[in-house]
């Protein structure tokens, strides 16, 4: 899958638990999902879900606990991709 | 060493769907959803649970200028002690009809915290408690570290008091240490 692909997946899948707009339109790699678009610590959880759903893939709790940007979560997505 | 969580339980009763397939076993031990599920109000347990974990995480995050991470399963809740990889916190949690509020504690802290409505300014409200406990502050500020971890600036100089803030929904809180001479 490409990166933008990938990229532009994930961006939906965060989309309804964003609580600063603002970050979602200036999402780059770097984006930070609690310090840079709000997300409620307890609906991370729900973006670990819903990309496991969507991919297909399971996030052990190894890569769950760096899952909390947009580059880290890409890397995590390819890496699980890979392994199937 | 402090940390604090608030939880606004009809915000997350819209926000968060506990019984989701994998939603408890990603965030919760085997021993913790036993507990939840064994109980008469599980929502009500979700997020008392939640709230010491992550108020703990915030006081052990803080204690060891640790990079943001999310272990909700190595934060470990038994009654009111937390444990993150062998650190060990005491937590106290307020429950209402209308949010769930945590302190966590490393032993023997004393803290001094409130709870605020949004809709009041908490670093406003903070300001006034601050002015009248002491003369010689007259400007405070709240700014966030690298690690997001928040501290309090006093007189334009960083304060080393350690201070937590939450907010929720409708509802702010802060805590801070009390320094005992």
């Amino acid at each position: 899958m490409a990166n933008e692909e990938l990229l532009s997946k994930l961006k939906t899948i965060i989309a309804p638990y964003v609580q600063n707009q603002e970050g979602l339109k200036n999402l780059t790699e770097n984006t930070d999902f609690i310090k840079d678009l709000e997300i409620n610590s307890a609906n991370l959880v729900d973006v670990i879900l819903d990309v496991e759903d969507e991919f297909d893939i399971e996030i052990d709790n190894e890569s769950m606990e760096k899952m909390l940007t947009v580059k880290a979560s890409i890397e995590i997505i390819e890496a699980k991709l890979a392994e199937k | 060493m402090i940390g604090n969580d608030i939880v606004d339980l009809q915000l997350a009763k819209t926000q968060s769907n506990w019984r989701r397939k994998g939603w408890l076993q990603k965030l919760f031990t085997k021993e913790e959803q036993q507990y939840i599920l064994s109980s008469t109000a599980p929502e009500l347990q979700v997020w008392m649970l939640w709230s010491r974990k992550e108020a703990a995480y915030k006081a052990h995050q803080r204690r060891f200028c640790l990079q943001p991470r999310y272990i909700p399963k190595k934060i470990v809740c038994k009654e009111e002690i937390v444990t993150i990889e062998e650190a060990v916190y005491r937590t106290t949690t307020q429950c209402t009809q209308q949010y769930v509020y945590s302190v966590a504690r490393v032993m023997d802290t004393h803290y001094n915290s409130e709870i605020y409505d949004t809709e009041i300014d908490i670093q406003t409200r903070f300001q006034q408690t601050m002015f009248k406990k002491s003369k010689e502050i007259s400007l405070i500020s709240f700014k966030k570290d690298i690690n997001g971890i928040p501290f309090v600036m006093l007189n334009g100089v960083r304060s080393k008091i350690p201070f937590s803030l939450t907010h929720h929904g409708r509802f702010a809180a802060y805590v801070m240490q009390r320094q005992v001479l």
